[in-house]
């Protein structure tokens, strides 16, 4: 058994142990979850509020540990709507505010708004009316950013609730049509009741009785048509007596209390209100010489006593005092004293106006005091709700400027970047025209190139053709030369040497002599057709050579210059590719035409040296030279550098007053 | 014999033409009296032949260079021009031609156009041969020096036909000329080249490009 024990608590640890692993981690949020549910049934399920605040804290600790944010939060909210519904000034606060911070920290703007929410009822509840009403006014705001209009216009109803309380007829008005009209366009009847309900108050506060009587009527009305909440129909019909009340109709406002009064029930569910009910009618009875009314205050009274309903047993004992005013002066002064007393100390400053008052009437003694009492009290009590009022204003107009100047920033945001992604947009556009365009001028340039190339190679291949033209011209005059010419002779000299051959004259010695020396003259024919024969060979080596001197012979009246060409006579031209050939031709040129235009010299020469493998080139000229050092090259240079790097090649410049020097290197074999 | 030989030799060669005579002088029969006129180019000449002809004194043997100094302004531009010119005005007279040329394809023009009454290639030609040829003629028969004789002998042997366009075609290729250029020399379309050629290349058996052919022709006698 022992073992078996010791087994499961080893089974328990490595439970435990698991904890890091996401499973064990849900399974023990899971765990504190169950356990804020239960905490919070409990909470539900006693009346004591000892021991649902230490649920509630209970819960609240328990929740502190969960890891994800969003059930965390969750967790805080029903807690502190516990707390809330508790009244628990301790914790509720608290948590609210941790929840509020949680939810900003993790942008939750639907818990966000619940915070506030409760916060707004909370502080409402407990008469701080600033607080609650700021409150209400950003879960309002939050809730119209999220699109939840339903719950913005319910939130207006909460704070033209508070301004009511606090006697902000104008600004209430204005809220609570607003809410209206959303309610209106969202065809939500639900919370209607609410904003007539607080406008007939309203107007009973403005002392427009027709008016109030108009909207009660309608509350009524709504209530009826749409959810007949028996609770609030008995207090519409409450509000509707204390209108009828203040305009001395006091018949009807007794019609209507003993109509709300009609509710069998209401004592059970809502013995404040039917003390209030009660109260209400009889001090009306009272006013119409009804005396029947004592007992009702008395039984408010001790209702209101019994539930600690302060400011019901202010009202009570002010109408108490009222009532022995005629009869009992002694006791009228007690209960008005008691009222006044009462009001005080719960910090109800309109009742104790209202006590105030009635003691100045009540005795003489107490007259002057009161009253200056009174006035004093007046002035700091208008003085306190105008600020209030004034702050609540504030508070709208600050919240109002933020959106002007929010819409109006966004406006500008538009404008801006409206403007920033045109300008964007054509800068651009504008660099791809650039780009096109250079792209096309380099092709337009490159296929100049290639025309240019393209005519030197034809130059090339051109002057070739002529060349074997020669050739072949030169071929068959030499041909012609050695049949017609010498041949001819030769068979002239044989024949007639023949013909002497036999003869031994004296005669036809002195004839062979003779033909013998046109043997030696044929000789050097022969000699001469031979040489001209290799000079032939020569000058098809030369080819290239001769289309530079062509070159020269084309430029130099251009440029008015002399010029010397020397060229290597080991340079096999043919070997060299027409590559570098097109390009030592274009770099010569180049060359030239700088020459005639900038140097102004005289005597131009050139010469290709035949290197280890590589070719030589000089272009030399006795002009006024150039500024080597020129940052930037001239086209013609550019030209010259860039068609020389094509080749791998090298250039050396010197250049000063009396003349230039270009040397260029060209490897052959690489190209 | 008492005999006047009227005589004219046409060479641009002084040195021949001395030969020629010295040839004749030192191989005459001693009976008969030989008038030896010379000219050394086409104009020369013409105006020689036209002057005997207009003197009616015709000459009896005329020796004539295939290679010499062109007239422009007579139209005559060889001795091939020259030799018809004679055959046109001086109809009496007996031409031998000596020439240095041995193609076949020449020979063979020469023949046929003038058909003179003595050939010679200069190569094959001895003071004796050059008499024969004279004395041959002069007794109105033929002389063809050795050369000759082997190409008319080839000419028989075979038995093709080629006219004388087909030869044109040959010698200008076997100068070098390309079948594209061929029309510059020779009076009909390209395709009609190319179709003698192919036929020639028939018929010569000849089964490869144009260098064979004139190869072959060669052999064949026909250049």
């Amino acid at each position: 058994m022992k073992t078996f024990y010791f087994l499961c608590l080893i089974w328990i640890s490595l439970f435990l142990g698991c904890k890091k692993d996401p499973i064990g981690k849900n399974i023990a949020n899971n765990l504190e979850n169950n356990q804020i549910q239960e905490l919070l049934f409990l909470s539900k399920s006693t009346d004591c509020t000892e021991d649902i605040s230490n649920y509630l804290s209970q819960a609240y600790v328990a929740a502190q540990t969960i890891e994800n944010d969003s059930t965390r939060i969750k967790s805080y909210l029903n807690i502190s709507l516990q707390a809330y519904k508790n009244n628990d000034t301790i914790l509720f606060p608290r948590i609210n505010e941790e929840a509020r911070k949680l939810a900003l920290l993790t942008s939750d703007s639907v818990s966000l708004a619940e915070t506030y929410w409760d916060l707004g009822g909370y502080s409402k509840r407990n008469s701080d009316y600033v607080v609650g009403f700021d409150a209400y006014l950003n879960a309002s705001k939050i809730y119209k950013q999220l699109g939840d209009d339903l719950k913005s216009a319910r939130m207006k109803i909460n704070m033209a609730v508070i301004q009511t309380a606090v006697k902000d007829y104008l600004g209430s008005e204005q809220n609570t049509f607003e809410a209206l009209s959303i309610l209106k366009s969202l065809n939500n009847n639900r919370y209607a009741y609410n904003c007539y309900n607080n406008l007939g108050i309203i107007y009973n506060g403005l002392g427009d009785y027709q008016k109030a009587i108009a909207f009660h009527n309608k509350a009524l009305g709504s209530q009826f048509q749409f959810s007949s909440n028996p609770y609030l129909i008995a207090i519409t019909l409450n509000n509707l007596g204390v209108v009828y009340e203040n305009k001395k109709d006091f018949p009807q406002a007794i019609e209507y209390y003993s109509k709300a009064l009609e509710d069998t029930v209401l004592s059970e569910n809502h013995p404040l209100l039917y003390a209030k009910l009660i109260d209400n009618r009889a001090y009306a009875y009272m006013k119409t010489e009804n005396l029947e009314s004592t007992k009702s205050f008395y039984k408010a009274l001790k209702i209101r006593e019994n539930l600690g309903d302060h400011q019901g047993i202010i009202v009570n004992k002010r109408h108490l005092a009222e009532y022995f005013l005629k009869e009992d002066s002694i006791s009228a002064k007690k209960y008005a004293l008691d009222a006044k007393e009462l009001a005080v100390s719960t910090n109800n400053t309109d009742e104790l106006l209202k006590s105030l008052i009635f003691l100045a009437t009540l005795d003489e003694d107490l007259k002057s005091a009161s009253l200056q009492h009174y006035v004093q009290l007046s002035d700091s009590l208008s003085e306190s709700e105008r600020k209030t009022r004034n702050k609540f204003a504030r508070i709208r107009f600050e919240t109002d400027e933020f959106i002007a100047e929010n819409e109006a920033l966004t406006k500008k945001n538009f404008w801006i970047i409206t403007g920033a992604s045109s300008i964007l947009i054509l800068l651009g556009l504008l660099y791809i025209i650039r780009i096109e365009r250079n792209r096309n001028r380099q092709l337009i340039l490159k296929q100049k190139q290639q025309l240019a190339n393209e005519e030197i190679y034809n130059l090339l291949i051109d002057s070739q053709s002529k060349l074997d033209e020669g050739k072949e011209k030169e071929k068959k005059r030499i041909s012609k030369e050695l049949h017609d010419g010498i041949l001819s002779k030769f068979f002239g000299v044989r024949l007639n040497l023949e013909l002497l051959n036999n003869s031994i004259s004296k005669d036809s010695i002195v004839q062979r002599e003779k033909y013998i020396l046109e043997l030696k003259q044929l000789e050097k024919e022969i000699r001469t057709v031979s040489h001209q024969l290799n000079d032939d060979m020569f000058s098809t080596e030369n080819s290239f050579k001769t289309i530079i001197k062509e070159l020269l012979n084309s430029q130099k009246d251009l440029g008015s210059f002399k010029y010397k060409l020397k060229a290597d006579d080991n340079i096999v031209w043919d070997e060299i590719s027409s590559k570098i050939k097109i390009n030592v031709y274009r770099i010569i040129q180049e060359g030239l035409h700088n020459i005639i235009k900038y140097s102004e010299a005289k005597f131009v020469e050139i010469n290709f040296t035949n290197g280890n493998k590589t070719l030589k080139i000089e272009i030399k000229d006795d002009g006024i030279g150039f500024n080597t050092n020129a940052t930037t090259d001239g086209i013609g240079l550019t030209n010259m550098k860039s068609r020389i790097k094509e080749l791998n090649g090298k250039l050396d410049i010197n250049s000063n007053n009396l003349g230039s020097n270009l040397i260029m290197y060209i490897p052959l074999y690489n190209n | 014999m008492d005999r006047t030989v009227k005589i004219l030799m046409i060479d641009d060669h002084p040195i021949t033409l001395e030969g020629y005579k010295n040839i004749l002088i030192s191989l005459q029969d001693s009976n008969s009296n030989l008038v030896i006129e010379t000219a050394s180019n086409c104009e020369d000449a013409f105006w020689k032949i036209q002057k005997s002809t207009e003197e009616n004194n015709q000459y009896d043997v005329i020796f004539l260079d295939i290679s010499l100094p062109p007239s422009e302004s007579l139209k005559i531009f060889s001795g091939e021009d020259l030799g018809l010119k004679i055959r046109e005005i001086s109809s009496s007279s007996k031409i031998i031609i000596l020439t240095m040329y041995n193609e076949n394809f020449r020979i063979y023009n020469i023949l046929k156009n003038i058909s003179p009454e003595g050939l010679l290639i200069k190569s094959d030609v001895s003071p004796k041969e050059f008499f024969r040829a004279f004395s041959e003629v002069l007794n109105n028969k033929l002389y063809y020096s050795h050369t000759v004789k082997v190409l008319m002998r080839k000419q028989f042997a075979n038995d093709i036909v080629l006219d004388e366009l087909d030869r044109n075609i040959l010698y200008q290729l076997s100068k070098g000329v390309m079948t594209k250029d061929l029309t510059h020399f020779i009076p009909l379309s390209l395709a009609a080249i190319e179709k003698r050629k192919r036929h020639m290349k028939e018929i010569l058996e000849v089964n490869g490009g144009d260098l064979l052919l004139v190869e072959r022709a060669k052999e064949l006698g026909f250049l």
